[in-house]
């Protein structure tokens, strides 16, 4: 009484032949004992290949350090928080540039987490099947457009918006409350580095989502279930259950968007303001570590100014590095996950 | 087919199943249920079944079968899933759970489910279980406690744990961890647990403990338990449902399902013949 109907027996229909049998009749015809030269030279080439990328390194920041070396020579250590910065008596001090590459990079991030969070939370748990894929694609163009393209957006339509609207209303109000009210005083210049901040924000937008949006599909869907099976509120279920359980994931994530605010170049450099001044209020010009070397590179004239140039842009890999390390060791204490 | 004796030989001697007793009121009763991933296919093709309070039911067939989706509408997990409608009439106490003003959070919280793999949230043992609590009530630290130490001993799993209650759920084996999802699952006072393969992923010795938990958890719930195994359902269940391709084919005591199918392909199927 067996019954026929059932799905698994579809698949015998001829008489069962084992691969073995067919080519049975044929000769074997192995390759040839020895050395294989042509595995040989494989091994060597990617070994080469991989030996490249620490030769590149090493030389970089050699090249960095000696180029660098007149100027802490000159002024030492020092160089780090003075913020004198005057070409013309040839002293040079990198605290102001120090300074903006880090605010406009917090400021980046602050903006661009949260949002890059709940976008990652709407593809991944709320979004139908068929908007998935559009706004996938909308985030990897936006990753896709130059940085010069952000820079003269940034200039000339986030910068006269920031000026006319944005920075009054933040100063009117923000600028009124104790503590943080000194953020938010001064006259809206329009550039500045908050302005500088939202651009790299845009800029840091998507890879921070790509990177989020992969991590949070990652939860297993049977962990989501059983925490929407308590009772879960879709709220609950991303804080308590998604969050918690890709957070190494997500501290890549950031670290990621975080690296390409600290380096980025040309946007910024439209519209920071390039002024080497240390100012509370996030209104104020001022001036990063990559805006200065791509503004004044051509000016330096003396040995001095280039080399000073040079000691900012190896701070500025050393701050790189330590970001990125930071990150792998936050990634290797939380974790299994 | 009058010679059934094959048949009894899968029932291992001495490990007949509950007689159930028909007194029990009707706890979940589905009417014409009709299910769909999206499109036209019908993955569930008019299910009628009535599933009774401190009763367990068991839902055996072969992979595919529609037993697992079943279970998934009691408590409306497909509605994660846009796309997937189900129509007719889950009547959970009387009341329609398919309507559209159903409140998803508290019908969850009455009708707890535990899954194939154990799936602990990241998160220590006791706030595994103390989260949901306080998802649904405002207790008291002391009733709190009360309330996660009495789930712990009601799912076995208390002296195991009592020691490392502040441990991540994930450090316990695979068996506690099922256990503890089955802590996490009544500490929120369900009326009814859902059971979808829970011990697919256990070694026998866990999956007796599971076995022996569920024997003991039909005293105050209404069970509808999805399994493989055929020995699993006979074990546990007072009433046992066949199902094949989206079809509930037979549903009865589960001795006559076992030992008496009126049905064909009933017979095949826990004879091993098929599926």
């Amino acid at each position: 009484m067996k019954t026929s109907d059932s799905s698994d027996d579809i698949a015998a229909d001829g008489p069962f032949v084992s691969p073995r049998e067919v080519v049975a009749d044929r000769p074997v015809r192995r390759r040839p004992a020895g050395p294989k030269y042509g595995d040989r030279l494989f091994i060597l080439l990617s070994r080469g290949a991989a030996s490249l990328v620490v030769v590149l390194l090493g030389g970089v920041l050699v090249a960095l350090a000696l180029g660098a070396l007149p100027a802490f020579r000159e002024f030492g250590p020092g160089f780090i928080w003075e913020d004198r910065w005057s070409p013309a008596k040839d002293v040079f001090g990198a605290a102001a540039p120090i300074y903006g590459t880090l605010v406009t990079s917090v400021i980046a991030m602050v903006i661009a987490v949260p949002l890059s969070f709940g976008i990652a939370i709407f593809l991944t748990e709320l979004c139908p099947a068929s908007l998935r894929r559009p706004i996938g694609i909308a985030i990897e163009l936006l990753a896709g457009i130059p940085s010069i393209i952000y820079g003269l957006w940034g200039f000339f339509v986030l910068a006269p918006i920031m000026q006319s609207t944005i920075q009054p209303v933040l100063i009117g109000t923000l600028g009124n409350l104790p503590g943080i009210g000194v953020l938010f005083k001064g006259a809206p210049y329009g550039v500045g580095m908050l302005t500088a901040g939202v651009v790299l924000a845009i800029m840091a937008l998507p890879f921070i989502t790509a990177v989020t949006r992969d991590v949070f599909a990652t939860v297993p869907a049977m962990l989501r279930e059983s925490a929407y099976g308590v009772g879960m509120t879709t709220w609950e279920v991303v804080r308590y259950i998604v969050i918690p359980y890709c957070r190494t994931g997500l501290v890549g994530g950031i670290m990621l968007g975080l690296g390409r605010a600290l380096g980025e170049t040309m946007a910024v450099t439209f519209v920071i303001g390039n002024s080497h001044r240390i100012a509370a209020s996030l209104m104020a010009p001022a001036t990063t570590i990559s805006a200065s070397i791509a503004n004044e590179f051509t000016e330096a004239t003396t040995p001095l100014y280039t080399a000073s140039l040079i000691a900012l842009g190896l701070i500025l890999s050393v701050i790189t590095f330590l970001v990125l390390g930071l990150a792998k060791w936050m990634i290797q204490r939380s974790g299994v996950h | 087919m009058t010679d059934t004796s094959p048949l009894k030989a899968k029932v291992p001697n001495g490990q007949r199943a509950a007689r159930p007793t028909l007194d029990k009121p009707t706890k979940i009763e589905a009417r014409d249920l009709r299910f769909s991933y999206g499109g036209d296919r019908e993955v569930l093709k008019g299910i009628d079944v009535v599933l009774r309070d401190r009763t367990v039911t068991a839902f055996i067939g072969p992979s595919g079968c529609g037993k697992s989706t079943l279970l998934r509408i009691f408590n409306r997990m497909f509605d994660l899933y846009p796309g997937q409608t189900a129509t007719g009439e889950v009547l959970f106490d009387g009341r329609n759970i398919l309507s559209k003003s159903e409140d998803l959070e508290e019908l969850r919280a009455r009708i707890g489910m535990v899954f194939q793999k154990p799936t602990p949230f990241p998160m220590s043992i006791y706030e595994n279980i103390a989260f949901g609590i306080r998802l649904h009530e405002k207790l008291s630290k002391a009733e709190q406690d009360h309330r996660v130490e009495a789930a712990l001993h009601k799912a076995a799993l208390w002296e195991e744990v009592k020691d490392k209650l502040h441990q991540s759920g994930l450090s316990l084996s695979g068996g506690q961890q099922q256990r503890l999802c089955i802590a996490r699952a009544i500490a929120i006072r369900p009326d009814v647990l859902l059971l979808d393969e829970p011990a697919s992923a256990l070694d026998p010795i866990s999956t007796a403990k599971i076995e022996e938990l569920i024997d003991e958890l039909r005293a105050d719930y209404c069970i509808a338990i999805v399994t493989h195994n055929m020995q699993q359902a006979v074990r546990v269940s007072e009433y046992t449902a066949f199902m094949y391709l989206g079809e509930l084919i037979e549903f009865g005591a589960t001795d006559d399902i076992f030992t008496h199918p009126q049905n064909p392909r009933t017979e095949a199927y826990v004879t091993g013949r098929f599926g």
